[in-house]
């Protein structure tokens, strides 16, 4: 049974991009979330074995979606998709139990390099 | 180390302090200095960089345009963009010709040096241009792929710009610097899309691959513009906000949506194009505008850099200098002060304190200097003091103790003072060492000191003495009379020879605040006084004793006593010539042998009234006497033997002093006076001595006889007067020159000899010079020369008469009349007197040899002497 993705991010072309690169590798995106509210909804009712968390979402920052979701006790790993790579915002998604982080743009590559580490 | 520190002279410890200073604030001026030239120089290299960005940037905006319109001619196969493509090109061209015209500005050198391999690495991709213009042209490449090397040339592009300008000190700039490369990056994409858009839309048709690569696009976008939103300032923001929507922005993400849903795709590719490239101009806008403001803001940055350096330099400069010269002056005036005082404090030491020391500050080091002043005052009055009393101490030495020095030494009294235990002081006079041959004088007990040398009764004297001495209740006259050594004989031995002193020892209390202090003893050698004394006393005695020999010897008659003189010593020899010869030790006989002759001896004395020899004879005998009623010894006769040796030995004296009466009787037979005949000696000798002087001669008078021939007083003024003129004539006449005599071989001084004798009738007076002699010829011309005697007298007178001619009247020999001689009076008196007295005379002249004359006087009166 391949694995379950839930990918968040408000920006349609994200999501489509993640989306056909996980499919490609052969992942079930079970859900997409385009703002926090849906996103904690979708991934307590789904616990997806992946969530991809863009930070900058319109209602709310990923780091309160990680909060809420170690709250909720779902054991999704989850990857932190973040526009800059400053390392305070790394180091702090990584506290609130973020498996590991990208920096966007990135390749299709670059994506399935941190899912597949994240997975192991 | 501290300690080492803190030994330092206050130079160095100056030197210590401000030197790590100094060098402090040069290392800060250094570094401020250089942060701002820094500064300064990142802000106009970025300025430059942002200057060539800008320039790449509308190049790359311009090749954008250019590729979405290639993208669209290539797809539609050169349906339409034909000729906006040529347009295009010529605008890409003309930004590319200002890039490079930017480059050749003469300012960027260093810049250029810094990105040379990047801008020519971005000259080649530029190049390319040429060659994928041409197969666009020909349609030998796809649309696809134009894009793709589009893109590579902008990608290249927008990595030399990043390269360019990200690097700069500034975090704020740092900031916006990233936020334009987001940005760029964003638009690049922004125009990608256009491209494919434009594609797409041509084709009425999107195939998977290519829609794929639309949905990155367009992800990837947005990517970029969420990192600007997040880094970018606010106005930025604000500016893209503002700039980049409405109508035309709202139509191409209509558009958009459009191409994502992929269902019909009837769109003019034209529309699109236009509205996207309004768009994409839109955010070249806002690029420009951040551009802009990094430039100014570096500008700015450059400018206060430059503002800051200056003022920064000038203030540090002024500050340091007015820092430099306070602590120069301070240091300066301290050091002066310090060595102002130490100069001073120098010449005290070196004890010159006749300056005060002039501090003009009214620091410590001023305050210092008063209470150093005041110090020095103080003690130059205590050294007034000091040396007021030294002077007086040294006076008081000079003058009292010096002299008392000078006195102790060159006394010859030994005087010294006695405590109340009767030590001998300190000091002493130095003749104490020599009155008691003893050196250890000082500190002795007086008692202990004086014990070998007197009598232990003596001694005991002394001591209780010298307890009265000390005690006041007793009168200090009363004491003195008790001093047992007033005068006392000592016994000293020096060197192992005993000598015996006469001293004097007298005692004198020295009182002080009305007591007793001490005794002062002077001590006075007496002993030659005493000897003299004594032999003075035993000169009285023998001289009285000769006296009553004389005495008794006069009262003899000389006949009687010259027999018993002569019996006497006759009788004493054969006592002593019997003692000689006894053999047989018969001492008995021969004692009374030798009472037997003096007692005989004794009554001869008696008979003749001799009681001298009579006592002495008396002694003797009661000596004998005193042997006789005992055996007789050897020893005990040679006592008597010298009693009658030393009868014998007056005896002996006696019989000279009767010889000496009898000559003195010879001399004086009639009232003759010896004093007479003595001064006319006395003055015929200073007579000769006289003339000789005069006549540059020197003479020896002698008499001979003149004491046994005593001159009647009759004739001693003409024997005077006569000798006087013979010896004038001979010292003037006779004797010759001292070098005439040398040469005749004569000794120098001449010879002069008076001889009297006399005969029962007749007294003979002989002269005699050892001169030249009469000179007979001259005396014959004298004589002639004077008239006194003719030729003829002469011829007819034999040698006497002529010689005689001296003695007249007239004569004179000598050549000038001098005082001694010439005046033809001198011989003539001797004529004159000797006719007066009827005196007689004889002449004897032996040429070059001698002169004689023998005068012959008759006898006055008959004499009357024993001569035996």
């Amino acid at each position: 049974m391949s694995k379950t993705v839930l990918i968040v991010d408000d920006s349609i072309y994200m999501r489509s991009l993640i989306k056909t690169a996980m499919e490609g590798a052969g992942f079930e995106v079970v859900g997409e979330a385009q703002n926090g509210e849906s996103a904690i909804d979708l991934a307590v009712q789904l616990q997806p074995d992946l969530i991809t968390l863009d930070n900058i979402l319109p209602d709310m920052m990923g780091f309160e979606i990680l909060k809420v979701l170690k709250d909720e006790e779902v054991p999704s790993k989850v990857i932190m998709v973040s526009a800059v790579g400053q390392q305070t915002v790394v180091n702090k998604g990584l506290s609130l139990g973020a498996s590991e982080y990208i920096v966007k743009p990135f390749t299709e590559e670059d994506l399935l390099k941190v899912v597949e580490k994240v997975l192991a | 180390m501290i300690k080492r520190l803190t030994n330092l002279p206050i130079r160095q410890k100056f030197a210590v302090i401000i030197i790590p200073l100094i060098v402090i604030i040069l290392a800060f001026d250094y570094l401020q200095v250089r942060y701002h030239y820094l500064d300064y120089s990142d802000s106009v290299r970025l300025n430059k960089a942002i200057r060539v960005g800008i320039e790449i940037n509308h190049v790359v905006h311009e090749i954008q345009k250019e590729r979405s319109i290639s993208s669209g001619f290539l797809a539609n196969q050169g349906e339409s963009f034909g000729v906006k493509l040529n347009k295009q090109r010529e605008s890409t061209d003309s930004t590319l010709q200002q890039y490079y015209n930017e480059l050749t500005n003469g300012d960027l050198e260093d810049l250029l040096e810094l990105h040379r391999t990047d801008l020519d690495q971005l000259n080649a991709y530029f190049d390319k241009l040429s060659t994928l213009r041409k197969n666009i042209d020909e349609h030998r490449i796809s649309s696809e792929s134009s894009i793709d090397r589009f893109s590579e040339i902008n990608n290249n592009a927008l990595n030399t710009v990043i390269k360019l300008i990200d690097e700069t000190r500034d975090k704020e700039i740092a900031q916006q610097i990233h936020a334009i490369i987001y940005f760029l990056k964003s638009k690049e994409f922004a125009s990608i899309e256009r491209a494919i858009g434009t594609q797409a839309f041509s084709r009425n048709h999107i195939d998977f691959t290519l829609y794929n690569r639309f949905t990155t696009l367009v992800a990837n976008q947005n990517s970029y513009l969420d990192a600007f939103n997040i880094i970018a300032n606010q106005e930025s923001i604000e500016y893209y906000n503002q700039i980049v929507s409405g109508e035309e922005i709202e139509e191409v993400d209509r558009m958009r949506e459009v191409l994502f849903a992929n269902d019909t795709l009837s769109e003019n590719p034209d529309h699109w194009y236009e509205s996207s490239t309004i768009k994409i101009n839109r955010l070249k806008d806002v690029e420009d505008y951040m551009s802009d403001n990094i430039q100014k803001r570096t500008q700015n940055i450059a400018q206060t850099s430059v503002r800051n350096f200056w003022t920064f330099l000038i203030l540090d400069v002024t500050i340091g200098i007015i820092a430099f010269w306070l602590m120069t002056t301070i240091v300066t005036n301290l050091l002066k002060n310090v060595s102002i005082l130490e100069a001073y404090t120098r010449r005290i030491s070196a004890g010159d304190m006749t300056k005060k020391v002039v501090i003009p500050t009214k620091d410590e080091l001023g305050q210092y200097a008063n209470t150093f002043n005041r110090m020095v005052l103080e003690i130059r009055k205590s050294q007034f003091e000091l040396r007021k009393q030294r002077d007086k101490a040294k006076f008081l030495y000079k003058n009292i103790y010096g002299v008392s020095l000078v006195v102790f030494e060159n006394i010859e009294q030994g005087i010294f003072l006695l405590d109340k235990e009767f030590k001998i002081s300190k000091f002493h006079s130095k003749a104490m060492k020599e009155i008691f041959s003893n050196d250890r004088i000082a500190g002795e007990n007086f008692a202990n000191f004086m014990r070998p040398l007197i009598l232990p009764r003596e001694l005991e004297a002394l001591e209780m003495f010298m307890r009265h001495l000390f005690n006041e209740d007793m009168d200090e006259e009363v004491v003195n009379q008790l001093n047992p050594i007033d005068q006392v004989k000592i016994h000293t031995e020096q060197n192992g020879i005993v000598a015996t002193k006469y001293i004097r020892v007298e005692f004198t209390r020295i009182f002080r605040k009305e007591k007793i202090q001490n005794i002062m003893v002077s001590v006075s050698d007496e002993t030659e006084s005493i000897l003299l004394q004594q032999h003075l006393n035993e000169a009285e005695k023998k001289k009285q004793q000769e006296t009553e020999r004389v005495l008794s010897i006069l009262k003899i008659d000389p006949s009687i006593l010259r027999g018993f003189l002569h019996n006497s010593r006759k009788m004493l020899k054969s006592i002593s010539e019997r003692y000689e010869k006894n053999e047989n030790d018969e001492y008995g006989e021969l004692l009374s042998f030798t009472f037997d002759i003096i007692h005989n001896l004794k009554g001869n004395a008696v008979v003749i009234g001799m009681e001298l020899m009579a006592n002495k004879f008396h002694e003797i005998e009661d000596s004998i006497t005193a042997l006789q009623s005992k055996e007789v010894r050897g020893k005990d006769f040679l006592a008597i033997l010298y009693e009658v040796d030393e009868a014998d030995r007056m005896i002996a004296e006696i019989a000279e002093m009767l010889y000496k009466i009898i000559n003195i009787y010879k001399k004086f037979p009639a009232e003759g006076d010896s004093v007479s005949n003595i001064m006319v000696i006395d003055s015929l000798e200073r007579g000769a001595e006289l003339i000789a002087k005069e006549e540059g001669k020197t003479v020896n008078l002698t008499f001979d006889n003149i004491d046994n021939v005593v001159l009647p007083e009759a004739y001693i003024e003409p024997f005077k007067d006569m000798m006087i003129q013979l010896i004038r004539n001979s010292v003037v006449h006779g004797i010759e020159a001292p070098s005439v005599r040398m040469s005749e071989g004569k000794v120098i001084m001449g010879e002069l000899l008076i001889e009297l004798s006399k005969s029962d009738n007749e007294m003979f007076i002989r002269y005699k010079d050892d001169g030249r002699g009469l000179d007979i010829e001259r005396i014959k011309r004298q004589a002639l020369d004077k008239g006194l005697v003719t030729d003829t007298d002469l011829k007819g007178m034999e040698e006497f008469e002529i010689q005689s001619l001296i003695f007249r009247e007239g004569f004179s020999t000598a050549d000038k009349s001098g005082t001694n001689a010439g005046r033809g009076q001198g011989m003539h008196l001797v004529k004159s007197i000797l006719d007066q007295y009827k005196g007689a005379y004889d002449i004897t002249s032996v040429d070059g040899k001698s002169f004689e004359m023998i005068i012959k006087l008759p006898v006055l009166n008959v004499e009357k002497g024993d001569e035996e």
